[in-house]
Order: C-alpha cells, then structure tokens, then sequence
C-alpha cells in the first residue's frame, strides 16, 4: 500500500492512463478502459485506492460539471419543445421495466423485497455515462440526444422518490406518511426551481458580466455555482446531478455559455475520471461471480426490452425511427445509483449480498455492452432498418423545428484590438457576414456594434474555442492577436474541428511566422511590417526628390 | 450518508468567487481575492475548513500542474532572448533585496532559517500579476515592460533552483550536512535519469497515441506531471521540482502547446485550494509580526523598484526606463508562497513565516497595482532623482559625428517597426538617424547613426549618416516617429518636424494594412498647409523651434493614390 494521498492519487492515474491507452490502441471505448482501471485499482485487485474520500469528492465535482455543461445548453424553449416526449418516454420507460423486472424477478424465484429491489434497481439509466458518451459523440444537440437527456432527467427525480419510499418503509419510526414526504419533496423541488429561476433571470446576466472581465475568474465562478448548486439540492434531498443541471439552466441564456463549457471541458473530463475509478471499485466481482447465469438473463432484458420500449413510446408518439431507436439505446444499461440503491438495501436489511451481487453483475454487463451500442449506433441501426420500420408511423414529426440557429458568417475576426476593429470595419463596408470573437466582455455587448457584427466572447488560448464557431461556410478566419502561443492554439482547434476555409493570423517577427505557418497558417501577417513597407515607399519617394533638389 | 466534504468545497468556492469578484471589482487582482478568501475560511477567522487532507490533495495537484506548465514553457531560446544585460539586472536584483530582506528580517529578530526563507520571498515579484498589468496598460511591447519581464523570467529560474536546493536540506541535521552531499546528488542522478529516459524513449512513442483522444492527452500529462512529482518526493525532493521536470521532459514535444492550452483551466481551478490551504496554515501573529509585514512592504514597495530602478540605469537604461520598470517589480510572487509552503512542509519553517509573506503578499500586490496605476504621477518626479546614476552611453570606435555626412531621414523608436523601416531605409543607401531608449535596439539594430542617452551607434559601410539627434534635428527633411502611444520623452523634443512636398498636406488614421494609405505614428495632427516645402530644414527659414512640440510628432505624408 503507498503512503500518503498525492502518491495514491498518482498510482491511481498511472494505472488509469495505461488502461486509457490500451483501450486506445485496442479501439475501445475510453470509459471501458477507465472503468476497468476502476476495477483494477480496486479493493478486490491492486487495492491502491484508500484515499477514497478524496476520490469522492473530485468525483463528485465531475459530475456537478457535467450535468452543469449539459444544462448550460438548454434553455426554456428547448424544454418546452421536448417536456412532453421526455416524460412519456421516462414515465413509460420506468413503469414498464419496473413491472417487467419484477416479474423476472419473481418467477426465477426471488423473494418479494428482493423482486422490488432488483425491478428498481433495473429501472434506472446512468445519466452521467451517457451524457459522457453523447458528449464525446458529440450528439447531445441532436434531437435523440436531447430527448434521452429529458428522460434521464425524468429517472432521476423518480430515483429521489424512490430513494425516499425505500427509506421509509424500511424506517418504521418515521413520523408522517409516505404521502406527506412526497408533497414536502414536490415543495421543495418547487421552491428550487422558483429560486433558480429567479437567480436565471435577474442575477445572472449581470454577475456573471462582472465575472467575465477576468476569465479566470469566470470560470471559477462557474465551477462555484454548480458545486454550490449541487450541495444545495443534495441538502434538499435531490441529487447533485439535479443541481448542477438546474446551475447550468440558469446561465443558459448568457453570452458566455459556450466559452463556459469549452473552458470546462478540461476539468470536468479530468474530474470525471474519478467517478470511473469509484465505479470500478464499487464493483462487487466475488459476489457477481455466483450470480452470472441470473445476471445474463436480467442484462438481455435491459439490452433489449428498454430500448424497445422506449421505440413504441416515441413512435407511437410519430418520431421517426432513427430517432427514437438512437434515443432508446441510451437507456440500455443500469446505472450507478443502482448499486447505490441496492447498498442502502444491504444496509436496511431488507437484501443480501446475492442481490448485491446480481444488480453488479448486471450493471457490469450492462454499461459496458451499451457503451458499445451507442458508439456503433448508426451502424447498428442501419442494419436493423427494415426491422425497425413497425415502430414507425406514417406520418412522421418534422425535426426541424430544434436547432439553435445562427446566421451564417463569411468572416471570422479573432480579436477585436485596435488593428481588429479596423479590419471588422473594413469587411463590414465590403459586405461581409462578419462573426467578431472577443474576451473583453464590453466589447460584445450588442450595443458596442453597429448591430450588423455578431460578436461572441471567447478566449483564443481556449483550445475548444472552435467547436463554438459557426464554421460552416465560413471562408477566412483572421486572428489579429499577437501571440504566439494563442495563435497556435487557435490553428490546432480549427483543425482538429475540421475547419476547411483559409486562417490568416498575426505575428511579430519571421520567427513567429514560421511557426505559425509550419501550424498551417495560410498566410501570416506582420501587422508592424506592413505599416512600414508604405512609409518605406513614401520615404523613397522623397528621397529622391529631396537629394535631387538638393544638388 | 456523509456529504460533509462536497458542502464544504461548495462553501469554499462560493467565499472564493466572492472574494475574487470583489477583488476585480475593485480592479484588483484576481489572486489578492484569492489570497483574502484563503484568511477568510482559515482557522483564524471563519475556520470553514475542516477537510484539510482534500483541500490540501487539491492545492498539491495544483501546484505541479502550475510547475508543470512552467517547464513545459521553458524555452532555451526565451533565455537567450534576454541578452547579458537583462540576465545581469536580474541576478543582481534577485541577490541584492534578497541580502536588503535578510537584513530587515534578522534585525525582527526572525530566525536563521525563517530569515533566509523570507529573503528568498521577498526578492521575486509575480510574473502573473506584471504581464497582466503590463498588457492592460499596452506596455508590454515598451522598453520597461521588456525589461520587467526578463528580470521575472531570471527570477522564475531561481526560484526552480532554489526549490530543488531547499528540498535536499535535512531540517533536523542542519543546512547542507557536506556528509549527505553524496547521497543527494545520486538521488538527484536517479530522478534526472528516470525522467529524461522516459523522455526520450517512451514518451515520443506514447504521446501520439495519447493525442488521439484529446482527454486522454490531458489526463496523461496531469498523471505523468503528478507522477513524477511523487517519485520526486520519493526520492527526497520536493513534488515541484518533480513536476517542473515532467514539464521540461515534454517541452520539445509538438503536443506542446496543445497540453499547455488544455491544462490551465485545470491547473487555475485546482490553485484555488493552494490559496485556501495557506490560508488553513498560516499563523496570524501579533504586533511585532505585524510590524515585520509592515516593514518588509514598505522595502518591497520603496526599496525593490529603487533597487532595480539604479541597477538598470547604472547598466546604461535611462532613469526614466528604470523607475518605470522598478515599480512594475514592486510586490512579491505567488511563487514566494510556494517556497515557504514547501519551507513548511519540508519543516523548516512554521505557519508564522506563512503568515508574514502572506500579509507581505497582499499589502505588496494591492499597492502594486495602484503603484503602476499612478505611474504617470511618480515617474516624472522620480525619474531626475535617478538621473546622476545615468552612465553616458558607450562610444564605440568609428568615426566621429561630425565628420559624417547630415541624415536625411530621422527615425525614433526602435521598436519592430522602427527596425524594418531603418533596415529598409539602409538597404536603399538613404542616410538616416535614428534615436531609441533601448541599448538592445541602438546595439543590434543595422549600421544606422543612433542618438539616445544610452544608444550605441555602431558604423558599418552604409551610407547613414551620422549625426547627434540635435544637429540632425535641424537637417533631415523627414522625422518619422514609429513609437505608438504617448510620446512624452525628452528626445523627442529635438524632434524635427516634417512637411510633406506634397501640397495636400494630409494624415492618415492607421487603416487596413492593404497599402493603400500607410499608417501614421503618434500624436495629434496638426494640419498645417503652409507652403510647399522647399530643399531640407537648414536651408528653411521657419525651421522648428526644438522645444515647439514636446513629442507631439507631427508626421505628414501622401496617400499612394497622391504619390
């Protein structure tokens, strides 16, 4: 065993990344690989991990980031739009899989307790590994995305009630019935929102205006107001994943939501590391060991039933197949508040380690099978077209109405200095769509601009900062900002997003330059030599004049 | 269940950010909030913090990302940049308040080791904190600023080398027990050997595959940054110097800037709990350490920019470049909180020396701040103070000034601009002057006539002229002014002013660098359609009075459509 946390936390990654770069080479999912680091350093293999405490807590905070991300792109018209299919599908998708389990449950001879456990237990989706997935697929804007987020979310407030019934009913001495517990928890989820929503609407446009005059600072400040979010709802008796979504909500109609979350991305992917390894290690294998033939069975229902039945509700509800067979698969797994679950279980003796053991199996099974499902879904579903025509209506609903429009732009200007301003002044007079990118937070108030420049606040040593660009159609990308290193940041991000136009950046001297164009700068432009080249020509010009009249 | 620890963090955050807002409110400094929000939560005031083992994993992590970053930024050329005269100013800076420090401290009746630590502390100022000021002020690019920042980067590097000294110092045996040299230096060996062979063997092959997957890129650099500070601390070094050499291992890798770019949201939110964890360690002492912080302020604050203000003029800067650059220098660094936490974790030192640089911290970085802000009000005061210590510049051998031919065109500033205009003006055989404040640009420039107090001209065979800016004045036919900004210096009121020979005597507002107007320098225009200009200013009976403009740089030219 090593001594002393930063050295634990140091194994614990050491063991995290060789599994991280096997799974890379093997071309398997990341989250596989991390969660069998988890395993690994768990207590029934290396056992490294005691520093547990700590491992919790950044866990935790990954996770209040995640969802914050998640919430930071969701405004109130979205969740108008999707409120209804996401409750149908949640609702629909619990009470079927409860009932179902159950009945598994019941007939491979389990005791009643036991049944209930297990059928909640099966109930639940892991609202973090799919959004983790979504994320890195980058399909948490597409319309399956966004509805398996809306029921997922819909999981979670049905966890919180039914974390409440299981405390309950095995804690006789409760005063109150089970009734009024739910009112009180349907009140305070009310006074959550009402809050929240009040802090979205008035405080936050103006805090969080003062807060970006230092992106540091900003940044922070976010981090801040999704933990204290998360600990406020986890007080309440919610989840933190409820919080952090609801802190992400109430910034979700500020100009600096997509530099928030590209300036988070980092922390919160690192931190959420974290939550694999606690997974991994809360990981049962002896105990799953014995359960494996029931654990087959229970994982084939999950696999497959959930997912059906989330196709029937959505195409009966008229969204095309695609959609709703993409949406489905995300809830082909357990989650990890069902170990949670049934760990309270073992704790209120109503369970036994068998139960534990199965639910472990199953989850095992299960998130690593649907990680595969949801990285090979186009494939998949391509292949099972002609089956899932049943679930298809004939008259399907247009997607068209979601999407977060912007107008398309034919020029992007990084920096709006001095030397900025002119060329956006100059491309403007031309007729050009010109997209300014700015962090200075006066400069992108609507009124700092004639109003026909769209400016956006962004950080060039942000190394995301492209995945908030409007690329598409966009012909030249013009840094005028000096440095060298925010430069090259900005040619990697476009880059790796695929950018296809032309980049024109600034630099200081040949050095720079030649950096910048061995990054692939299609031109550099030494704003200092170019003033001079036309003094040059106007200096000739009078000396030749001068000396002629001279002599 | 337990939630005790997450609530806590909230709790913290939310002080910090709090703290923070009000600091930039304030237009302070985001780390003087951070600094106050770290006493805030402490034992000394709210004592909010009781999961120290969490915050103090957190700060740990933090500072060898911070570590790890500044050696992944190490860059040789940087150093060679400098030049030996920046290198010099900042060794002697660095040795000088560190002895003026030792002194005041030891005279407090501090300790010896507590002393040498608070030496130490005293003689870096926060490369954070100038460069922001600097590029807030526009100043980055001027003579001061060059000047500021490679003194911080002379400093960055002491202060690596002194944590790698610190941490082989045995607390209970003494300083530098001879005996234990041996072994240091093999442990020392050991480390070095493990890090550069895996960096020349396993990581080039690793980081390719790592950087297919962006998070795992980052993972991997925080897990070989924290790695190595473990075996570091292993070994018996301190974890900085450890992660300091897991950055430099990959500093000549191409994924370079795309670790340091992903890694500083990571590495400022985790610093957040170094700042809370001094604030849990430090020891709020009583009036005789609070007459301590007072003094070693006021010598931070007076003493260091005095310090660097006379080192940089004795080496040949004027008085003015040097108090301007001293009293950008005037507060201490972060990086001398992380010396005397790692002095506290080593065991050298307790909580009160935490508490006196902390105290020093916020009175030098607050100050500092509205020193600089103010810098328009004692620069011109102070600056003729300095002036005896002005050391003429050097006279190289050549010919005399006045046996050279008048310049013809008269450039002042040296900067990048002011450079290629002078190249280009050589290479087309035009006789010119210039004049710059910098040693660096009148040392290396082209072979072109240079006049200030402190520029060196230097004769090559080119037709420029040579001419001390006075005389020249009176001669060139164009002044062209390539300083941007405030032209308030004194060689510019011997600054000549021209008139274009074209009659529509116009200025261009600087404009799209397509060449169709060229850009102006400095100062407000003043639009005179007076005569057409006829032969060069001797031979003009209305030439300039040398005090007629006080630098407001009269610069007119032709557009090209004109020409």
């Amino acid at each position: 065993v090593i001594e002393g946390a930063f050295e634990q936390i140091a194994a614990v990654l050491a063991v995290c990344v060789v599994a991280g770069l096997l799974a890379t080479l093997l071309r398997q999912p990341l989250i596989v690989g991390l969660i069998a680091a988890g395993i690994a350093v768990g207590p029934e293999a290396l056992g490294l991990v005691e520093a547990s405490d700590e491992i919790e807590l950044l866990a935790k905070i990954g996770i209040s980031l995640l969802l914050f991300v998640v919430g930071l792109k969701l405004d109130v018209r979205l969740v108008r739009a999707l409120g209804p299919v996401a409750l149908a599908t949640g609702l629909g998708q619990v009470l079927f899989t409860s009932a179902a389990g159950y009945l598994i449950a019941i007939s491979l001879g389990f005791t009643v307790v036991q049944s209930v456990y297990i059928a909640v237990a099966l109930t639940f989706s892991s609202t973090i590994i799919i959004v983790k997935l979504l994320t890195e697929k980058r399909e948490l804007d597409h319309l399956h995305g966004r509805i398996a987020l809306g029921f997922l979310i819909v999981q979670d407030i049905v966890v919180v009630l039914a974390m409440i019934a299981i405390t309950a009913v095995g804690d006789t001495t409760t005063d109150g019935s089970l009734l009024g517990q739910f009112a009180s928890v349907v009140v305070r989820g009310a006074g959550l929102l009402l809050v929240v929503g009040l802090i979205g609407r008035y405080v936050a446009p103006r805090v969080t205006h003062v807060l970006a005059r230092t992106p540091e600072l900003l940044v922070l400040a976010a981090v801040a107001w999704a933990v204290a979010l998360a600990a406020v709802t986890i007080l309440l008796g919610f989840s933190e994943e409820v919080g952090a979504f609801l802190a992400g909500m109430a910034l979700a109609s500020t100009p600096y939501r997509e530099a928030l979350s590209s300036r988070l991305s980092t922390l919160r992917d690192f931190l959420l590391v974290f939550f694999f390894i606690e997974l991994g290690t809360s990981f049962e294998l002896t105990a799953a060991a014995e359960q494996i033939p029931a654990a087959v069975l229970f994982s084939l229902f999950v696999l497959f039933g959930n997912p059906i039945i989330v196709l029937v509700i959505m195409g009966y509800m008229g969204y095309p197949k695609k959609v709703s067979f993409k949406a489905g698969l995300t809830v082909a797994q357990i989650s990890e508040f069902s170990l949670i679950l049934v760990a309270l279980g073992v704790t209120q003796g109503h369970i036994g380690d068998d139960v534990v053991g199965l639910v472990t199996a199953v989850g095992l099974i299960t998130i690593t099978a649907s990680t595969y499902l949801i990285y090979g879904s186009d494939r998949i579903h391509d292949r099972l077209e002609p089956l899932l025509r049943v679930f298809e209506r004939s008259r399907v609903r247009s997607t068209a109405e979601l999407g977060t429009e912007r107008e398309p732009v034919d020029v992007i200007v990084v920096g709006l200095g001095r030397f900025g301003r002119t060329v956006v002044d100059e491309l403007r007079t031309a007729g050009d769509r010109v997209l300014g990118v700015d962090w200075d937070p006066r400069s992108i108030r609507p009124d700092a601009w004639g109003g026909d420049v769209q400016v956006i606040y962004g950080d060039a040593d942000d190394p995301e900062l492209a995945e908030q660009l409007p690329l598409s159609g966009v012909r030249w990308v013009i840094s005028t900002l000096r440095d060298v290193d925010g430069n090259l940041t900005l040619l990697h991000s476009l880059e790796r997003a695929g950018y296809r136009g032309r980049i024109v950046v600034s630099a200081d001297d040949e050095a720079d330059e030649a950096r910048l164009e061995q990054a692939g700068a299609d031109l550099t432009i030494r704003p200092l030599h170019v003033a001079a080249t036309p003094l040059m020509d106007l200096l000739h010009d009078h000396g030749r004049r001068g000396s002629g009249e001279d002599h | 269940v337990d939630h005790g620890v997450f609530e806590q963090i909230a709790l913290v955050l939310a002080v910090c950010v709090a703290a923070g807002g009000l600091a930039v409110l304030l237009r302070q400094p985001l780390l003087v909030g951070l600094l106050i929000a770290g006493v805030l939560v402490g034992p000394g005031a709210f004592g909010l913090v009781e999961a120290t083992p969490e915050v103090e994993l957190l700060g740990e992590i933090g500072i060898a990302l911070l570590l790890f970053v500044v050696g992944l930024k190490l860059d040789p050329r940087l150093v060679r940049r400098l030049g030996p005269v920046v290198l010099l100013a900042g060794s002697i800076q660095v040795s000088l308040t560190a002895l003026a420090a030792f002194g005041i401290a030891w005279a407090f009746g501090v300790d010896l080791i507590g002393s040498l630590y608070l030496a130490a502390a005293m003689a870096f100022s926060s490369t954070v904190i100038v460069v922001k000021m600097l590029t807030d002020r526009r100043e980055l690019e001027q003579l001061h600023g060059r000047i500021a920042v490679g003194i911080l980067i002379v400093q960055d590097i002491v202060v690596v080398l002194l944590m790698i000294g610190l941490a082989t110092v045995d607390p209970e045996s003494g300083i530098g027990l001879a005996s234990q040299a041996g072994a240091v230096v093999l442990r020392g060996l050991a480390l070095l050997a493990i890090v550069f062979a895996a960096a020349r063997w396993v990581l080039p092959h690793v980081t390719p595959v790592l950087a297919r997957q962006g998070e795992l890129l980052v993972l991997a650099s925080v897990t070989w940054a924290v790695v190595v500070a473990a075996l570091a601390i292993v070994l018996g070094f301190s974890g900085e110097v450890g992660a300091f050499l897991a950055g430099t291992a990959l500093a000549s890798s191409e994924y370079r800037d795309a670790i340091s770019g992903r890694l500083s949201a990571l590495r400022d939110f985790l610093l957040v709990f170094f700042f809370i964890d001094l604030g849990v360690r430090l020891e709020l002492g009583g009036v005789e350490d609070l007459l301590l912080v007072a003094a070693l302020s006021a010598f931070v604050l007076v003493g260091k920019p005095l310090l660097v203000a006379v080192i940089t003029t004795r080496l040949r800067f004027r008085a003015r470049v040097g108090v301007r650059s001293g009293l950008t220098l005037a507060q201490i660094s972060e990086f001398s909180l992380i010396l005397v936490a790692l002095g506290v974790s080593i065991g050298h030192v307790d909580g009160r020396v935490v508490g006196l640089v902390t105290g020093v911290a916020l009175v030098t970085i607050t100050a500092s701040t509205f020193l600089s802000s103010r810098s328009e009000v004692f620069v011109p005061r102070l600056s003729p103070l300095l002036e005896r210590f002005e050391r003429p510049p050097v006279r190289p051998e050549g010919p005399e000034a006045g046996a050279l031919p008048d310049p013809t065109v008269i450039v002042l500033g040296l900067g990048r601009l002011g450079r290629t205009v002078v190249t280009e003006l050589d290479e087309s055989a035009t006789r010119s002057c210039w004049a710059s404040t910098s040693i660096r640009g009148a040392s290396s420039g082209p072979s072109t006539r240079s006049r200030s107090s402190t520029a060196t001209p230097r004769t090559r065979s080119s037709p420029t002229t040579y001419r001390s800016l006075g005389s020249a004045g009176s001669s060139a036919p164009c002044g062209t002014s390539t300083r941007t900004g405030r032209c308030s210096q004194p060689s510019a009121t011997t600054a000549t002013r021209a008139r274009s020979r074209s009659p529509s005597t116009t200025r261009t507002r600087p404009r799209s660098p397509d060449g169709s107007a060229w850009t102006s320098s400095c100062g407000r225009s003043t639009k005179r359609p007076g005569p057409s200009w006829n032969g060069c200013a001797r031979t003009h009976p209305r030439a300039p009075r040398p005090s007629q403009h006080l630098g407001r740089f009269h610069c007119s030219s032709q557009t090209r459509s004109t020409a």
